[in-house]
């Protein structure tokens, strides 16, 4: 790119774009990204594109994913009474008394309003 | 202190990870072209499969055990050393990345019975935010924390630490022969020297025999037991020789078909050589058909000097085509071919023909070829003698997918 004339009197100011990735990923060597499967509700429909890191502590209603039953499950996490809402079974589960294993902690779900859901280069 | 951070069976981790129906599986995976298991999981070492051995022998029997089976996926697998390696940061001011799978940290100054502690920090932090389970062996030297690495597997555990009341009994039982780099090698002249066990050999009093017996690296073993440091893993960071080799997915007859597979060969070579900030003197090429097959065997090679050393993809690539017509027999059934750059000189100091331009504009356009290649993830710009068909490919039929690498593989839930 060549510039030519005056000088931007922003130049100095110019710290390039905003990047979303600096906004939503705090820890990028723990974040791993999953899509939705199928539409759960009005806010979680199949396509989007969910966030997860897994260094995050296990809190009162976050919104994880377990492994349990060999499968994947995402869905609400209540610490207070160790249920554990999967939104892939529709069914509530008393975590204490299965054998399950926290996978991560959804941190962002993004939600596409274009038709096409991805970007393919190839 | 040293520490070394080893993955456990690394490949088969990574495919475990993002399928939660091979817990409690046996899973192995397969080197490039789907030809040997090169990486087993516990069970599928409890199972006996043998690491190394050719997949077609042992096809059947992993079936019949049901056990899980995969085709390299290296995207996956960088992607993830990536994170690991760079995590390992965090628990050490020097961290030497050793392989894919494997880093030598040197451990910040901690009392001696903290350091089983340490070692399970990191163990819990790289299985909780990568998903990977590593083991950690601890000593005052490469050597030993290689050594206790190689104990705390074999004793089925996370951790194992060198201290003064573990290291005489833990010696006396390590066979010489496993120590590592020792090799196939040096353990019959150790062996020949009375010298059976890593504690015989950390005590013996001959130095003169073992330096007529060793080599400069086997000496560097024998201090690094006795806890002198003297091995320096970043003397053999960059490659004095690049290569690209690989067998065909089926039988090549065409020389066409070839010129596009030495095309290829070169690009990922001559990426290597600009990555390394290199430049290639010599470029030599082989070809071979299938030994194993009844036809007659057909192996040749050729190499060329260039007038300038470059980096230049397009005139190594001319170069490599030149050197392919002089080897190529017709009608014959190829199943490897390779290329080789080397007498590798570092850029900066490049010198200049008389003959040649100053190639300034060569310059910017690899740079720019690279840069868009690597922003798109693969080799997206390549010379046309690349070809598109590539049918000559490797088979990689039992691939997982590129999840986490590409935005259209994401594994759902």
């Amino acid at each position: 790119m060549k510039v030519s004339g005056f000088p931007s009197a922003a130049e100095e100011y110019e710290k390039g774009f905003l990047s979303l990735e600096e906004l939503l990923v705090q820890n990028p060597f723990s974040t791993y990204y999953f899509r939705l499967k199928e539409d759960y509700h009005s806010k979680l429909q199949k396509g989007d594109l969910l966030i997860v890191d897994r260094s995050v502590e296990l809190s009162e209603n976050s919104l994880i994913i377990i492994e349990l039953d060999y499968k994947l499950h995402l869905g609400l996490f209540s610490l207070k009474h160790d249920h554990f809402h999967s939104f892939s079974m529709k069914k509530k589960y008393d975590l204490s008394h299965l054998e399950w294993s926290l996978w991560g902690t959804v941190i962002h779900i993004i939600h596409s309003f274009k038709k096409k859901q991805s970007v393919c280069f190839s | 202190m040293f520490a070394l951070v080893d993955c456990n069976s690394f490949y088969c981790s990574c495919e475990r990870l993002f399928k939660p129906e091979l817990k409690n599986h046996a899973i192995v995976v397969l080197s490039n072209n789907d030809g040997c298991i090169i990486s087993r999981n516990k069970l599928a070492k409890k199972l006996g499969v043998p690491m190394g051995a050719p997949y077609h022998l042992h096809q059947k029997f992993l079936a019949r055990n049901n056990v899980a089976v995969f085709s390299s996926n290296y995207p996956l697998y960088g992607n993830i050393s990536k994170r690991v390696m760079n995590s390992l940061e965090d628990f050490a001011k020097e961290i030497t990345i050793y392989s894919i799978d494997e880093a030598f940290l040197e451990v910040p100054p901690i009392n001696a019975k903290d350091l089983a502690d340490y070692g399970k920090s990191i163990q819990k932090t790289i299985l909780k935010n990568i998903g990977i389970p590593v083991s950690v062996g601890i000593g005052a030297t490469k050597v030993l924390a290689k050594m206790a690495n190689h104990l705390a597997k074999k004793n089925n555990q996370d951790i194992f630490v060198f201290s003064k009341d573990n290291l005489v009994s833990e010696l006396k039982a390590f066979p010489v022969e496993d120590i590592w780099k020792i090799g196939k090698k040096s353990a019959p002249k150790l062996h020949s020297l009375g010298i059976k066990t890593a504690w015989e050999f950390k005590n013996h009093s001959n130095t003169k025999a073992l330096r007529s017996l060793l080599s400069v690296n086997g000496l560097r073993i024998y201090e690094e037991i006795n806890g002198v440091n003297c091995i320096d893993l970043g003397d053999f960071s960059d490659k004095k020789a690049i290569s690209s080799t690989r067998s065909f997915g089926k039988a090549v007859y065409d020389i066409e078909e070839l010129k596009e597979a030495i095309s290829v060969y070169i690009t990922q070579a001559s990426e290597k050589l600009r990555k390394q900030k290199s430049l290639a003197s010599q470029l030599g090429i082989y070809l071979r058909t299938n030994p194993f097959s009844n036809n007659d065997y057909y192996y040749n090679s050729s190499y060329a000097t260039l007038s300038v050393a470059t980096d230049h993809t397009g005139k190594l690539i001319a170069t490599a085509l030149k050197l392919l017509d002089e080897i190529y027999r017709p009608g014959l059934s190829y199943k490897k071919a390779g290329v080789f750059l080397f007498d590798l000189l570092p850029k900066s100091q490049k010198q200049l023909s008389l003959l040649e331009k100053n190639s300034n504009q060569d310059e910017k356009l690899m740079k720019a070829i690279d840069e868009i290649n690597h922003k798109y993830r693969g080799q997206k710009l390549f010379y046309a003698s690349c070809g598109k068909q590539r049918a000559w490919k490797m088979r990689a039929e039992i691939k997982s997918s590129k999840t986490q690498v590409r935005w259209d593989d994401l594994v759902e839930v």
